[in-house]
């Protein structure tokens, strides 16, 4: 096999607990508990890890729980509760069709690039445009229940 | 520098012997009766063919490019595969003429007729069909970015899953065309004729079809019945469609009434309570600070790119897509309930969202700035 494809491949039906490391991108179909640090780790949808993900590149279409920290990531699947993703960009599709979900996600946290700074500009209204603060509210849908407006220097 | 003379050319062409493979570039051919000649694969750059009657020739693979064909008479001929980029076809004759996978980059068919030609797969863009006649002609999946069709008779022509984003079709005539899954984005349909035309599942925005002209459309998309609608319900139409793809309800039918409710960049709403009903659509490019936002059913919230979401609350089972920013006070869940939530590769969402029972639908883009708590 050329250098460049060769792959760690955890298939289904085995069971890791511990600590994996490894110099070469990861397929895993199986379930690992532990820690993972690879170059890149692909889930796929039989796959589960629990436990700290340390990768460039992860792909999931299993199961995910625990700590992630990566570069990208793609996501499908199940995300647990208690799970915390980090990573500098976050690619998860929406499921084409009404009721469909690509992602469950559980009680969980998304750290994903970094926040742009906030904007400085000001609000426009001011006391003297009160009205016209009104009329863009008035532009809102008919069942409207209440517009109470504060304006803000 | 062509390998044979003009006199060598018709010499060969009255023995009926073919021209495959031949050197003819730059070479003048004006005005000459080739018939049925075959010039498979020949090299035809830059050559002179103006006013030749090239009735069912094979051009198949040839290099055309640059090649100067203005009113030559082209009909039944085959050019699959030839490279005709750049060549001038101006006023020339090509019905029924056959362009399958065409690579005609830059070249120009103003004033040509290709009635009933086949141009399936081809590579057209920038190519130039001003006031051409297309009427019947297969464009399927033909690549039409920038080209011009401005004026240009396409009545009952194929342009279905052609890509035309940016082409120019202002005034062209496209009546009973087929533009199913066409991509029309940004393109040009200023005073575009499109009554009977068949356009579902194409990819262009609402303000493109303000002056277009049309009692009634087909909206039915691949495998459905013909669904029509009157031509000033289009524009609603393509509204729903839309939101449809960008919140993956496509083919579900579109639940938006079409009516867009629209907070413009500038303005401020500050501890405002708003209720948008089920169906609605709405777009904020404006700046809202502590306001409780209740969503409808199916209610379509977007936050465009100027559009800043401060300390608010929505709540209800809406369909949310966030372009622009939004980040909570830290009083409980800023986001409650919701259908689906988007945030596109310019959005900025620092929030918790709290899931109904029927799991939240989510979409991230990369590109994407996310401090999100996702709870149940």
């Amino acid at each position: 096999m050329a250098e460049e494809t060769k792959r760690t491949i955890i298939e289904s039906g085995t069971e890791i607990e511990g600590a994996i490391k490894s110099e070469r991108p990861i397929v895993l179909s199986g379930s690992v508990k532990g820690q993972i640090t690879a170059p890149s780790l692909e889930v796929t949808h039989e796959g589960t890890v629990k436990g700290t993900v340390k990768v460039s590149r992860f792909s999931c279409r299993g199961e995910i729980g625990g700590e992630v920290f990566a570069e990208a990531v793609e996501l499908s699947g199940r995300v647990c509760d208690a799970t915390v993703i980090r990573s500098k960009t976050l690619d998860v599709k929406l499921a084409q069709g009404e009721g469909a979900v690509e992602v469950t996600f559980g009680n969980c946290e998304l750290q994903v690039g970094d926040l742009p700074a906030r904007a400085t500009a000001k609000p426009a209204a001011s006391t003297s445009e009160s009205s016209k603060t009104v009329a863009a509210a008035q532009t809102v849908d008919s069942k409207v229940v209440d517009v109470v407006s504060e304006l803000m220097k | 520098m062509a390998e044979w003379t003009k006199a060598q050319v018709k010499e060969r062409v009255a023995k009926r012997q073919s021209l495959e493979r031949a050197d003819l570039r730059d070479l003048d051919l004006g005005g000459l009766d080739l018939s049925g000649v075959s010039f498979r694969r020949a090299e035809l750059r830059g050559a002179n063919l103006e006013k030749s009657v090239l009735r069912r020739a094979n051009f198949s693979s040839a290099d055309m490019r640059e090649a100067f064909l203005a009113g030559a008479d082209l009909r039944e001929a085959i050019l699959q595969n030839a490279d005709i980029e750049g060549a001038k076809f101006d006023g020339a004759s090509l019905q029924e003429a056959d362009l399958t996978r065409v690579n005609a980059s830059g070249a120009s068919f103003e004033r040509a007729v290709l009635s009933g030609a086949r141009l399936a797969f081809a590579e057209l863009d920038t190519a130039n069909f001003g006031g051409a006649t297309l009427k019947g002609a297969m464009l399927s999946g033909s690549n039409l970015t920038e080209a011009y069709l401005g004026g240009a008779k396409l009545g009952g022509a194929s342009l279905r899953d052609a890509r035309m984003p940016r082409a120019n079709l202002e005034k062209a005539d496209l009546t009973e065309c087929d533009l199913r899954n066409a991509d029309l984005t940004h393109a040009t349909l200023h005073g575009c004729t499109l009554n009977g035309a068949r356009l579902g599942g194409i990819q262009a925005s609402p303000s493109q079809f303000s002056t277009v002209i049309a009692d009634w459309v087909d909206v039915a998309t691949d495998g459905a019945d013909q669904r029509k609608i009157r031509g000033s319900d289009l524009a609603a139409h393509i509204e729903g469609a839309a939101m449809g793809r960008v919140f993956g309800t496509a083919g579900a039918g579109a639940e938006a009434d079409g009516k867009r409710r629209y907070f413009g960049e500038g303005d401020f709403l500050g501890g405002a309570h708003l209720e948008f009903r089920e169906g609605s659509l709405v777009e904020i490019q404006s700046r809202f600070e502590n306001c409780a936002i209740t969503l409808g059913p199916g209610a379509k919230l977007i936050l465009g790119e100027n559009g800043v979401f401060e300390g608010c609350r929505i709540e209800g089972a809406g369909d949310i897509l966030v372009q622009g920013r939004v980040t909570e006070s830290g009083e409980g869940p800023s986001i409650v309930g919701p259908r689906c939530v988007v945030v596109a590769a310019s959005g900025s969402l620092v929030a918790t969202v709290k899931q109904p029972a029927e799991q939240t639908r989510f979409g991230f883009e990369p590109g994407c700035h996310l401090r999100l708590k996702i709870t149940r």
